[in-house]
């Protein structure tokens, strides 16, 4: 779209560059509807020089001025009803120390282009007009923004950097001087000179446990965390709502939170008020043992062979649950008439007087026993095996004899008995 | 990836010498403890440990003094007496012939000597160990 120029007040000819003193020059450009309309004063000025004042104009063409002289002009533009990319004032300044005042009107846009050639030139926006203008700079190696004056609220934490993943702080850890660089979790703590994780843990380290992730707490840890806190060998430890508290008081505090994922390493859970030993559950355990079959001699080099030695136990407190699979598969130079006994246990039972365990064979197989009767053990006090009997009597039960157990049998039970 | 294991040892002595083992078998990925087992035994005075680690032997070796086993023999002979004088005692009360009264008797006798017997292993003992 091409649109005819008027001038409207031209003080002299257009060429005339030494006689041209016209105080305003008013350029008007109807276009359809749409109308650009380019007031130029001069307010001190050489020339102004439009390629022919007489000519078709296109929208978006170049509208050129060479300003020389070191001296200040203003250029007031109005754009009325024109799109944004017709907007196009290109301003030629090809002297330096010449400095261009522009006075947008409000709503309008300025693009400045090839402005710069001398290499001290400025141009002054007053804040008035940077009210009306947004400011673009393409050029990178002429084209500078120097701001003589800039308040402190005027940069924002917006404009200091677009941080482009979470969990970042700005700063610097490059080996030479240069831009904020954006620092990860890692970069801060190498920073800080603090581990990832707890290593030798001080005062102020404590705020470690909110980065521990994926690293093993070890036991110097809790230990060296339960000395900062206060909590210290003998203390007790409650469950409760209530936050970790620090002091000398005998009873210590942790919040369920604080234990959640952990596993913390206790002396033992006092379920009473009196602190009497029979009150403490200190003791939790897991694991296996090996059932061996045994005569008087309670010896396990005797010859004795199994197809299946299966033993599992686990302790709470003062407590052994065990669980015995034996079959046997040959018994040595085993005394078959002697009463046969299943050693092995986990645990020495209790050394009480006349301390008895005993249970019931909950299966058995490939023994020689008379039909309708049935095998038990019992344990006895300061022992780690079991006696096997039969209640083939009828006072009770008798000592069942290796020989009914026989070369190929099977006992398969569990149960309890208190240990040592 | 390298795995490695090893076995650790927590040996406890309790009353009347029994020596419990706790053997600890540890799993290790490139150091880290990603597993771990217990197994138990009681090795008791008197029992064969010639099978077991130098270490445990060595514990054994010390804890089971000859006056150790000599106490926890004469205490299973005890037990034994005791239980065998019980059965004897049944087949008596059955059928109270001349013989079984004999095989009673005898029980007692038994069972008094290994009394008198297990007394002094324990004082034997206690004394060694004071």
């Amino acid at each position: 779209m091409t649109v005819p120029i008027t001038p409207i007040n031209a003080g002299s000819a257009p060429g005339d560059k030494t006689g041209w003193k016209a105080r305003q020059s008013f350029v008007q450009v109807n276009a359809n509807e749409a109308a650009i309309k380019v007031a130029i004063e001069l307010l001190q000025g050489r020339h102004w020089t439009l390629d022919n004042a007489a000519r078709t104009l296109a929208l978006g063409e170049r509208i050129k001025s060479s300003i020389h002289g070191g001296i200040t002009h203003t250029l007031q533009a109005v754009f009325v009803g024109v799109a944004t990319a017709e907007r196009d004032v290109w301003v030629w300044n090809a002297d330096s120390a010449d400095n261009v005042t522009l006075a947008p009107g409000s709503g309008d846009e300025i693009f400045l282009n090839g402005v710069g050639q001398g290499a001290d030139t400025t141009i002054t926006l007053t804040p008035a007009q940077i009210a009306f203008c947004s400011i673009r700079v393409d050029n990178a190696s002429w084209d500078v923004i120097v701001f003589g004056a800039l308040a402190d609220d005027s940069v924002t934490y917006a404009k200091i950097q677009n941080i482009v993943d979470d969990e970042r702080v700005l700063g610097r850890v490059s080996g030479a001087d240069g831009i904020i660089e954006e620092l990860t979790q890692i970069q801060v703590l190498t920073f800080l000179a603090i581990t990832n994780g707890i290593g030798a843990l001080t005062a102020g380290e404590v705020n470690q446990l909110e980065n521990i992730g994926g690293t093993t707490i070890t036991t110097a840890d809790w230990i060296a965390l339960a000395a900062l806190v206060g909590v210290n060998t003998g203390d007790e430890v409650v469950a409760s709502t209530t936050e970790v508290t620090t002091g000398s008081d005998a009873t210590k505090y942790l919040s369920p939170s604080a234990l959640n994922g952990a596993t913390p390493k206790l002396a033992g859970i006092d379920f009473g008020s009196s602190g009497a030993a029979a009150d403490i559950l200190d003791e939790y355990e897991e694991g296996t043992w090996t059932p061996v079959l045994h005569d008087n001699s309670n010896s396990s080099g005797e010859g004795q062979t199994y197809d299946n030695q299966v033993g599992k136990y686990t302790k709470v407190g003062n407590i052994c649950h065990f669980s015995c699979f034996l079959d046997v598969a040959g018994l040595g130079t085993l005394t078959t008439s002697e009463q046969a006994r299943v050693a092995g246990l986990p645990f020495a039972s209790v050394s009480t007087s006349n301390y008895r365990a005993g249970g019931g064979v909950g299966h058995g197989s490939g023994m020689s026993i008379t039909a309708g009767t049935s095998v038990s053990w019992r344990m006895e006090a300061s022992v780690s095996l079991m006696k096997l009997f039969n209640s083939d009597v009828g006072t009770g039960s008798s000592s069942l004899p290796i020989s009914e157990l026989s070369a190929s049998g099977t006992v398969s039970f569990s149960g309890v008995y208190e240990v040592a | 990836m390298a795995l490695t294991e090893e076995t650790v040892y927590q040996i406890e002595v309790t009353r009347d010498e029994h020596v419990q083992v706790r053997a600890t078998r540890v799993i290790y990925d490139d150091g880290v403890e990603i597993s771990s087992s217990h197994h138990r035994k009681v090795i008791m005075p008197g029992d064969d440990y010639s099978a077991e680690s130098t270490r445990i032997k060595r514990i054994c070796q010390q804890m089971h003094s000859t006056e150790a086993i000599a106490y926890r023999q004469a205490f299973n002979t005890l037990k034994q007496a005791r239980e065998n004088q019980t059965i004897v005692q049944t087949v008596y009360d059955a059928d109270s012939t001349q013989a079984n009264l004999d095989a009673l008797n005898a029980a007692i006798a038994t069972r008094q000597q290994a009394k008198i017997d297990f007394d002094v292993a324990k004082v034997t003992y206690k004394a060694s160990v004071a």
